[in-house]
């Protein structure tokens, strides 16, 4: 609907601007026409009010400009500074259907349309948008299908291009290295990220190997053993919280004091939003100064 | 056989399996080290370092919960007691998840929240321990449906992340002990030794409250120690590997079936039995979708259900 909506403001000024005024009669009325067309179709974008029911999805509605539409958000929602004021409607796995439709909103943006309750609100009219990128390729797609879901396609290109070409200066900057790497996502029990993840993806987009990117599972629990036997060159820890000197003694008493561990802000590669550049290039440049042997 | 009657060869045959068993365990992991003869440096820390350490937690742990476990069957004069019944495992998980919430970051954390949870539950139902057996059973049945309530209200307020770790210890995890290894060993041990003092007096009571106290036992008195007894070893085994069903429920049945039901054998046999139970099942966790892990509190029920009923067929036929 939004993308009709659009046409048919493109085809006006077409006319426009290719057809001289016949007479001053003929062009006011032109103007007239033009004017209600405006009038009539700008304030739909406005009045779009957005749920944002992913942080992933806030982060990106926020850095298209289309913060001022988001009307409601889930817990975890807290970047930016902006949209830890919204109001909140769930939580990662279930929407409070009667707080959301307090907000009166008129779409809504999931990860995931089973979670409970987003059926509901698409059976009480509310749109319903998905974005779910599982790979580093999709978050750029996500974000021009939200802008264009939202009305505003030209900021989400413009941001999705910007990514883009940084997304292709680091993949040139990357030999094919494929340094083998542990991600330990927590220490106790020791669980790290599997075959299907976006961290996976985002971790080969660096020229870096998870050494347990074969398993099956999601979050497999592994023990030290396993990762004694699987080689890494680097341990990643996506926590900056965490005891990181205490969990570096730990790795080099098991794996020598060649291995290298690397802490990171979880927010900025576990996401799959606007943020997810700085985190790969944060890596990348940790990565550089690291000189590991192959 | 005399094994039955003789408690010291029965004690030497099931230390003779257990360390058996524990030698074969320790082979095996992410490869097969012979545990004899490692032969490199690496391989033999892996075996006395991350292996060791963990089957004697294992075994410790395993023991202690099917101790507590027999202990509850005849406090509780019910044989569908275990170590969780009254509660106590409810309330350290709710201890261990709200350290999470609150120290999300803090990994001791959980251990000292289950262990503060686990000691919270006891004290609550310790309140109950003069109430007969039949409504000490039914508070306990009904603490644990509150703790099991406020556990769930956690779980519900836990970031994704969260609920995966907060199951993962409700699972069972046997590799990250907070307790030292000299201290379950020494539980384990002081458990076993106050078992068999008291376990003339366990017969005794098994013939009902009216009989005991005809022949001499102070019932009101040994039904609180054996409370408080079989709850802190609970508590320590709760604190060193989160709740790990199906070992203390079954292990005593089991032993009973074997050896009859005079507590000086069924606990022996209960300490040795739990533990080798959850070494076992604690290797296979350990390798059978190698790489990854799989919980152990799965295993020992997975393990354990049909060697139980094979049994009980048995026994009937």
């Amino acid at each position: 609907m939004v993308a009709e909506v659009d046409n048919s403001q493109e085809k006006i000024r077409h006319c426009c601007g290719h057809r001289q005024p016949a007479s001053n009669g003929a062009f006011f009325k032109k103007l007239l026409v033009l004017l209600l067309c405006l009038c009539s179709t700008s304030p739909a974008f406005a009045s779009e009010r957005i749920l944002a029911l992913a942080p992933h999805i806030c982060e990106i509605l926020y850095a298209i400009g289309a913060g001022k539409d988001v009307v409601g958000a889930v817990s975890y929602c807290d970047y930016p500074e902006e949209a830890k004021s919204l109001p909140r409607v769930g939580s990662y796995n279930r929407i409070n259907v009667e707080a959301a439709l307090a907000l009166a909103p008129t779409m809504a943006i999931v990860s995931d349309e089973k979670m409970i309750g987003v059926q509901k609100l698409r059976s009480l009219g509310v749109k319903i948008v998905q974005s779910h990128p599982e790979q580093v390729d999709d978050v750029l797609l996500d974000i021009r299908h939200i802008g264009s879901a939202v009305g505003q396609r030209k900021r989400a290109n413009q941001l999705a291009d910007s990514l883009q070409k940084r997304l292709d200066k680091l993949d040139a900057s990357m030999e094919n290295l494929k340094t083998a790497v542990f991600y330990e996502i927590w220490p106790t029990p020791l669980l790290t990220a599997g075959k299907h993840t976006f961290i996976n993806n985002v971790l080969q987009r660096i020229g870096l190997r998870n050494v347990f990117g074969d398993v099956e599972l999601e979050a497999p629990r592994v023990n030290v053993e396993a990762v004694i036997a699987a080689k890494p060159k680097i341990i990643i820890i996506p926590s900056e919280k965490r005891d990181v000197a205490k969990r570096i003694r730990f790795w080099k008493k098991w794996l020598g004091e060649d291995i290298r561990v690397i802490s990171v802000n979880p927010d900025l590669v576990h996401r799959p939003g606007p943020r997810l550049l700085d985190g790969m290039e944060y890596l990348a440049g940790q990565l550089e100064g690291l000189q590991i042997e192959h | 056989m005399n094994i039955r009657k003789n408690p010291y060869s029965l004690f030497c045959v099931l230390l003779l399996i257990s360390l058996a068993v524990a030698l074969i365990a320790l082979g095996m992991g992410e490869h097969w080290i012979n545990p004899l003869s490692p032969s490199s440096d690496m391989e033999s820390r892996i075996l006395w370092e991350l292996r060791w350490p963990r089957l004697l937690t294992a075994f410790a742990v395993g023991g202690m919960l099917a101790l507590a476990g027999a202990w509850f069957q005849v406090l509780l004069g019910n044989p569908l007691a275990e170590p969780y019944v009254l509660g106590v495992a409810g309330s350290a998980a709710v201890g261990a998840v709200s350290a999470m919430i609150f120290m999300p970051d803090a990994a001791w954390a959980v251990s000292l929240g289950a262990f503060v949870g686990a000691w919270v539950g006891i004290t609550v139902v310790l309140f109950f321990s003069r109430l007969g057996s039949a409504r000490l059973l039914l508070a306990g049945v009904v603490l644990a449906a509150f703790w099991a309530a406020v556990l769930m209200l956690l779980i519900a307020l836990l970031p994704e992340r969260g609920v995966a770790l907060a199951y993962a210890w409700m699972m069972g995890d046997l590799s990250n002990s907070a307790l030292p290894i000299w201290l379950l060993m020494l539980v384990w041990a002081a458990a076993l030794a106050c078992g068999l003092i008291l376990s003339l007096s366990l017969d005794k009571l098994l013939l009902g409250e009216k009989h005991a106290a005809a022949l001499g036992v102070n019932v009101p008195h040994l039904r609180k120690l054996l409370l408080l007894l079989a709850s802190a070893v609970t508590a320590l085994a709760v604190t060193a590997a989160g709740t790990i069903g199906f070992v203390g429920l079954v292990v005593p049945h089991l032993m009973r079936l074997l050896l009859g039901s005079l507590h000086q054998s069924v606990l022996i046999a209960s300490a040795f039995g739990g533990g080798v139970l959850l070494m076992l099942a604690d290797t296979a966790a350990r390798t059978v979708i190698s790489p990854a892990e799989l919980p152990v509190g799965v295993l020992t029920a997975i393990i354990g259900v049909p060697v139980f009923l094979w049994l009980l067929l048995r026994r009937n036929a």
